[in-house]
């Protein structure tokens, strides 16, 4: 198959807390081949979200590479970076992190009018996201008059919403319960078997994680 | 004499100038402490915006065209009450001693000119007060905002 989508090269993050030095990634070398669906799991300050914010470019390593279809991400410009984060990746945080002032449909149209879609052509595609992930009734609602596996399914609908390629979840169901969590388990499941999107989920849940095709564990910074 | 009178005129114009700077300075350092705060609060929101691929550019627009949205406000007030206490001072008139002055009454003259030199000047100043904030704003990196739960 050639190179892999992601190459992971010898990652490395360290974090300067109060004049003391804390490496959260030491080297963590991975590939990752288009369509894989990973689970990410390990203890907690083990760098899983670390891992993620690198590989998603929303923050920078202190040493290693990522490479996305061979093309280091680290020699892209702020343009080619903002870019790439808004066709390529989507994201999907622990706390949706929802703009509250907002609709759902709203919301979800946000990727599109950041990629300077018209307005009626991003509202017809964050509709059909949010029929996706099964929230069609729910689009005049405010993330405040959701319900939390509600608010992290529009999280999911509005990081799907411009069908990137990869789609980075950090714990999406970390704060819901095990039925409203199985819901979404299935749904990106389901994401990853018909539009082929790659999929790296960082979970503690361990029927998640033993039911995906590939697992990665961390711990301490590095895989085991 | 003539000349002293004359300087002395002059002192006050260049002193009234200077106080009046200093009040538009002010202003300007409040939309700028107004900005700034309204950046630290939006941290989170910025992270989310450019963590689904906003640019540079378009985050320092938001707060640039807040920036103006309250420098605009602030000119149309302050044109307004300018404009309404010369019109009061006009009708009521300010009754001056003729035997000092050689006049009746305070002169007062509305010039247009002067009104739309002063609301360039203070749109302009405000644009001035916004590239701070908007910058560190836009420069701020996505994970920052993301990290503090």
């Amino acid at each position: 198959m050639g190179s892999p989508m992601l190459r992971i090269e010898g990652l490395s993050k360290t974090y300067l807390i109060g004049g003391r030095s804390l490496e959260v990634l030491h080297g963590v070398s991975l590939d990752i081949e288009e369509g894989d669906l990973v689970a990410l799991t390990g203890p907690s300050g083990a760098g899983k979200s670390t891992f993620l914010h690198l590989v998603g470019t929303l923050d920078e390593p202190t040493a290693g590479r990522v490479l996305f279809e061979s093309r280091d991400l680290a020699s892209l410009d702020e343009e080619e970076l903002a870019d790439f984060r808004n066709r390529t990746v989507g994201f999907v945080f622990q706390s949706h992190h929802l703009l509250p002032e907002f609709s759902a449909l709203e919301n979800v149209m946000m990727p599109a009018l950041v990629g300077r879609r018209q307005r009626g052509e991003a509202r017809v595609l964050a509709a059909a996201s949010l029929e996706r992930v099964g929230l069609a009734d729910r689009m005049e609602h405010r993330p405040g008059e959701l319900s939390g596996g509600e608010q992290q399914r529009v999280a999911l609908a509005r990081a799907l919403v411009l069908e990137p390629r990869l789609l980075l979840a950090d714990e999406p169901t970390g704060n819901l319960d095990p039925q409203t969590a199985e819901g979404i388990h299935a749904l990106l499941k389901d994401l990853n078997r018909t539009l082929r999107i790659t999929v790296v989920v960082v979970t503690h849940n361990e029927q998640l994680a033993s039911s995906l095709p590939r697992r990665v564990r961390l711990a301490a910074g590095r895989l085991v | 004499m003539n000349r002293n009178l004359f300087s002395a005129l002059a002192m006050e114009k260049i002193v009234m100038a200077v106080i009046l700077g200093f009040i538009v300075l002010v202003a300007s350092f409040i939309i700028v402490a107004t900005l700034v705060m309204l950046v630290l609060e939006k941290t989170r929101e910025i992270a989310v915006l450019k963590s689904m691929g906003a640019g540079l550019p378009s985050i320092m627009k938001i707060f640039v065209a807040e920036g103006l949205v309250i420098g605009a406000v602030g000119t149309a007030f302050g044109l307004l009450l300018g404009l309404g206490t010369c019109l009061v001072i006009d009708k009521v008139g300010i009754p001056l001693d003729p035997e000092v002055y050689y006049i009746s009454n305070l002169p007062v003259l509305i010039e247009p000119g002067q009104f739309a030199l002063v609301a360039l000047a203070a749109l302009g100043l405000s644009y001035l007060a916004t590239i701070y904030p908007a910058t560190k704003g836009s420069r701020l990196k996505p994970v920052d905002g993301l990290r503090s739960e």
